[in-house]
């Protein structure tokens, strides 16, 4: 149930809109970013959802997915982790690859990496940026928990489009760390990537609204190699 | 039978990257999602990418996951909602398809989905009965198909800031009316 303290009604209504998948653009940006800051409006939005749900949802049949779903999704979280080889290499295969996909392939750009040691906790750096230099973003690496901070320094993805977070390791597709949500993201790369060998790039993608539909960047604005983990 | 119990056990040691638990929380949970999923997208193969895109998301997020807030089905339908409408709406721009009404169902309510407090349930159900018919209908559709703002605008013949003022004016009411019977 909804708490009365905190919320006004204007944000009540916006978070019921928000639980119902109502909003778009702009608008569905801010409900995000909101519901990752306002602990008060994520909780409206919550109990909203949970009205909603316990109203309506036993209405959503039950149906048996095909087994190739689960298939699936067993390789892209767990998939084949070949080890050692590959290198730098690998990962400029990758970039070809995606050259060859992305509408807009001429924005790659790469500079030379650089790791700089943070205190005690060695910290691997990439400084990402697009060719014409409307993007610049910079993510840093903690080789220790392997969490990874990026922060957006110039740039805004057009109307109804989102960045998402790549990283791409070895002969590894490229892992999503998730859609970034206003000026940055924080993730922690997943065990498989830790575990492979190679390089490390990191890679901000153009995606619809929600992230990549196919697991796969889109379109992208930047990548950056930097060095093991 | 599945408890709520179980399914928060199962996300948290999701959490902690148990592949085990992932295994047993999609064998408890995968057949109610689809159903979430083919609802909105109405389409089989759609809606099994769909599927697999909120398990990938289950499975990232589940650290996140905070049980004093979510009851752990109403958390996986939700991601699993959200990810079948950004699809229905991505595939929509990209094909630049009419958006359109679906005619509900008159399924009925599954018995077994115990997850949810039934007398939560039936209190949000009876609010929902208090509002205007037309506008109660549109907020089933809204939440089972995941129609938009500009669907409703179409669906109904009428401007699409009248349909939003008109819907708000519908969520203000069942607030209202959720608020009255809590108190």
């Amino acid at each position: 149930m909804p708490g009365g303290g905190g919320v006004v009604r204007g944000d009540r209504i916006l978070a019921a809109e928000h639980a119902l998948g109502l909003l778009e653009g702009a608008e569905l940006l801010e409900a995000r970013r909101r519901e990752a800051t306002d602990a008060a409006f994520a909780a409206e939005v919550a109990a909203w959802a949970e009205d909603f749900a316990g109203a309506l949802s036993g209405e959503f049949d039950e149906v048996l997915p095909s087994p190739a779903v689960r298939a699936g999704l067993d390789r892209r979280l767990f998939g084949e982790e070949k080890q050692g080889g590959w290198s730098l290499s690998g990962a400029f295969g990758w970039l070809t690859a995606g050259l060859a996909t992305a509408a807009l392939a001429g924005v790659l750009f790469l500079t030379p990496f650089g790791e700089i040691p943070d205190g005690p906790r060695p910290t691997a750096l990439a400084q990402l940026a697009s060719e014409d230099g409307s993007f610049r973003a910079v993510a840093m690496l903690d080789a220790i928990d392997h969490k990874v901070d990026l922060a957006i320094i110039e740039g805004a993805p057009p109307e109804g489009r989102v960045f998402e977070l790549w990283v791409v390791r070895g002969d590894l597709a490229p892992v999503s760390l998730g859609v970034v949500d206003g000026r940055g993201a924080t993730a922690v790369v997943p065990d498989r990537v830790v575990r492979a060998s190679g390089d490390v790039a990191f890679a901000v993608s153009l995606e619809p609204l929600g992230g990549s539909p196919d697991g796969t960047p889109s379109q992208i604005v930047a990548v950056q190699p930097t060095e093991g983990l | 039978m599945t408890t709520r119990a179980d399914i928060e056990d199962m996300i948290a040691r999701c959490a902690l990257g148990d592949r085990a638990a992932l295994s047993a929380l999609y064998d408890a949970t995968s057949a109610k999602l689809l159903g979430v999923a083919l609802r909105i997208l109405q389409d089989r193969s759609a809606a099994e990418d769909a599927l697999q895109d909120a398990y990938v998301k289950i499975w990232h997020n589940a650290d996140r996951y905070r049980s004093g807030t979510w009851s752990p089905m109403t958390w996986l339908i939700t991601i699993a909602r959200n990810t079948a409408i950004d699809r229905k709406r991505t595939t929509r721009e990209m094909s630049g398809l009419e958006g359109h009404i679906e005619t509900l169902a008159s399924d009925k309510p599954d018995p077994e989905d115990e997850a949810i407090a039934a007398s939560e349930a039936r209190r949000v159900i009876a609010c929902m009965e208090t509002l205007p018919e037309d506008r109660a209908r549109a907020i089933r559709q809204v939440y089972l198909e995941g129609v938009s703002y500009a669907d409703c605008a179409e669906g109904f013949g009428i401007p699409l800031n009248t349909v939003r003022t008109w819907l708000r004016r519908g969520l203000i009411s069942l607030r209202e009316c959720l608020g009255a019977v809590a108190s």
